[in-house]
């Protein structure tokens, strides 16, 4: 998968360009508008990561242009105000999501694979790890077959760490996922809530599928 | 204190300034009218009993004069005109039958014809008669006012040589019309000073309605309202230099808020990009890592920094955009209840000591930003952890009142000191400067909980805070009526 970064700021295209590729992305990068517009039209990505503000031609511009011109290209643009007139402006243009700064890289991840996924009309609606599966859309959980009752809260727990598996998760990310802001990173809020899931999802204390990192967070073994 | 109104003062004040003039000028002319009355009553006496002393005259002389009197005066006369003759020895010549039994006769002494008064002419220059005897002296007449039981009566005693005669009217019974206009006057004084209160206040009122027009655009500027002027048309002078000086205020207001709040974005604009590096950087340092060590633990204490001062960023932008009116919400119908049930779970996770208690009417639909309103209930909801005591309470109670939905959140433990009570509110405020740092972020929380439920419509406030129960209480419209929200932007997203 080739995806297209365009953002100025040298040291943050630096991250993301790093990132992506240990997830086995290839990736194009430009911290010029112009240049990304040049590119955007005249080769082939899967996605576009499009920062809002750049030298040269801005975001919004270049997005406008691209679906003038009929590309379908998906684009997640990146914003640093979080005016909504913005936002919603970029939305309207045809950007597949926003993601605003600052965030975390692997959130960023977790968005081009779903856009990118929504392009090629596939849905990946069931995510699994060992026995245990967690339906996306009816947000039912199963283990080995029998259902398994998880609060609102648990269950987009449950299914953010499952969908890198392998991925150490710090709290202040889990946090910021799935309670959004204004928590206490130092909160034992993440903790009880894996206590809680644990007990749920493997109640004989047999499988460790929820890993703790001492000192970070949580992961989800990897097969 | 109510400030009184203007206009009703200057009612009050025209009503007040011109009973004083009108009763003023009322007494003056009461004073007038009864001493001219008086006057002419004099002349009535006089000019009555004058002529029968000019010559001698037999005793039933004076009967019959007695007996003409009523005549003469008609039905007002009856009982109010009273004489009295006597003559030179006291013996009393005539006395009217009605004569008041309180009035004396005893000052009306027989005339002496040696009184030098005699000696002279009368008062009265008449000419000399052609025929006849010459008119006998005159006394000058004594007029007087007498009280005799409830009636004023005003006596004329004359004398000649020969007789002492006592004319006397009943004073209520000839200034009776000047009564009337006297009780007509007490009567319709009120009236009129009622009448000029009314227009004194209508007039103010009129007057005051630039005042009134300046009231109404202050009140309708919020910090995203600047841009209201008053226009000008046809005021008077006064009304036209406030105006004038209220929009060249405006203007400046306007010019230093529109730069504040594009500094505080500029500034959020400047912090983020290395806050995005930072975390960036930490977050892939984390996870190359090698797993359990020291340094992940260390690179996740960085990451954890990091995330507080995002967050401060984050509601430092939030609250400038708020004092802009430029808070960006994207309002969705949501049932509050339901919000407000997550937050007991996250509470009875994060404090298992305390008992949570849930009182939630379900079915109440707000419009509002899920994300900023959950914010807002986490913050009370931190606040009601962290002031607590051991083997407390939190208790949750939502209600429908009227048009608005009420969320009641109590926390028992210890009461907030009284010179707390109005600042908490504040920003940068701490109830604790030097403990609370590590719980509540910088003070932002309740200050920006505030902002994010006004500008929604709604209402954050201190309810009470007593000897181990502290409430806040959280108001915010219902959305039944489908009204929309008051904010700038209301712009529905579907949510992602």
């Amino acid at each position: 998968m080739r995806v297209l970064v365009a953002e100025d700021e040298t040291k943050i295209a630096r991250f993301i360009r790093q990132a992506l590729e240990e997830q086995g992305l290839a990736v194009d990068l430009t911290g010029d508008g112009d240049e990304a517009y040049l590119r955007a039209t005249t080769q082939q990505f899967d996605a576009i990561v499009l920062d809002i503000m750049l030298p040269g031609r801005d975001g919004l511009s270049i997005l406008r242009n691209l679906r003038a011109q009929g590309h379908a290209t998906p684009v997640i643009l990146l914003t640093a105000r979080t005016e909504l007139n913005e936002r919603l402006e970029g939305l309207n243009l045809g950007a597949d999501d926003y993601i605003t700064k600052p965030f975390y890289v692997e959130e960023l991840i977790a968005r081009i694979h779903a856009v990118t996924r929504r392009a090629e009309g596939e849905r990946l609606t069931i995510l699994q790890a060992g026995d245990l599966a967690a339906n996306l859309l009816t947000r039912e959980v199963t283990l080995s077959g029998r259902p398994v009752e998880l609060t609102t809260r648990e269950f987009s727990l449950l299914t953010y760490l499952l969908r890198s598996p392998g991925r150490v998760f710090p709290r202040t990310q889990i946090l910021e996922h799935v309670w959004g802001y204004d928590f206490d990173p130092t909160s034992n809020l993440v903790d009880v809530y894996i206590q809680r899931l644990r007990r749920k999802i493997d109640p004989d204390g047999s499988r460790t599928l929820i890993e703790t990192v001492r000192g970070v967070g949580y992961r989800v073994r990897q097969a | 204190m109510k400030p009184r109104s203007f206009g009703v003062r200057l009612a009050l004040l025209s009503a007040a300034l011109s009973g004083l003039v009108l009763a003023a000028f009322a007494v003056w002319a009461w004073i007038a009218v009864s001493r001219v009355s008086l006057q002419a009553i004099d002349r009535e006496i006089l000019d009555r009993a004058a002529p029968h002393l000019a010559t001698p005259h037999e005793p039933q002389h004076w009967r019959q004069f007695e007996a003409t009197l009523p005549r003469i005066y008609g039905e007002r006369g009856r009982g109010s005109v009273i004489l009295l003759v006597r003559g030179r020895a006291g013996e009393v010549l005539c006395r009217s039958p009605h004569w008041p039994k309180d009035l004396s006769d005893r000052e009306f002494r027989p005339p002496d014809p040696g009184d030098p008064a005699f000696r002279r002419p009368p008062p009265r220059g008449r000419p000399p008669r052609p025929l006849g005897p010459a008119p006998l002296p005159m006394r000058p007449p004594a007029l007087m006012t007498r009280r005799a039981g409830e009636d004023r009566w005003r006596l004329g005693v004359l004398a000649n040589p020969e007789v002492t005669l006592v004319l006397g009217m009943r004073l209520d019974a000839f200034t009776a019309d000047q009564r009337h206009v006297r009780d007509a006057f007490l009567m319709a004084l009120p009236l009129a000073l009622l009448l000029i209160g009314v227009a004194a206040w209508l007039i103010a009122r009129r007057a005051l309605r630039p005042v009134h027009k300046l009231t109404a655009v202050a009140e309708s500027i919020t910090a995203g309202g600047l841009d209201y002027r008053i226009p000008l048309g046809g005021e008077d002078a006064e009304f036209y230099r406030l105006i004038t000086v209220f929009n060249r205020m405006m203007d400046r207001l306007q010019r230093s808020f529109a730069q504040a709040a594009r500094f505080s974005a500029d500034a959020a604009h400047e912090l983020k990009t290395p806050l995005t590096v930072l975390q960036g950087e930490l977050e892939q340092a984390v996870q190359n890592a090698l797993p359990n060590s020291e340094e992940q633990a260390a690179y996740n204490e960085l990451l954890e920094e990091v995330q507080r001062l995002k967050e401060i960023v984050r509601k430092l932008l939030l609250l400038s955009q708020a004092d802009a009116g430029k808070l960006p919400l994207t309002p969705e119908p949501f049932d509050l209840a339901a919000e407000v049930e997550a937050v007991c779970e996250d509470a009875e996770a994060m404090a298992p000591h305390l008992e949570i208690v849930r009182d939630l009417e379900t079915g109440l639909q707000v419009r509002a930003d899920v994300d900023l309103m959950s914010q807002v209930l986490r913050n009370l909801t931190l606040n009601a952890i962290k002031h607590n005591r051991e083997g407390g309470r939190i208790e949750y109670r939502l209600r429908r009142a009227g048009s608005t939905v009420r969320l009641a959140l109590a926390n028992t433990g210890d009461a907030i000191p009284l010179e707390h009570r109005d600042r908490i509110f504040e920003r940068f405020h701490r109830a604790d400067p030097s403990r609370s740092r590590r719980v509540d972020g910088v003070g932002l929380g309740l200050s920006l909980a505030r902002e994010i439920v006004r500008a929604h419509g709604g209402e954050l406030t201190l309810a009470d805070s007593g000897e181990d129960l502290t409430v806040f209480s959280l108001t915010l419209p219902l959305t039944d009526s489908r009204s929309p929200v008051t904010a700038l932007g209301d712009t529905t997203r579907t949510a992602e």
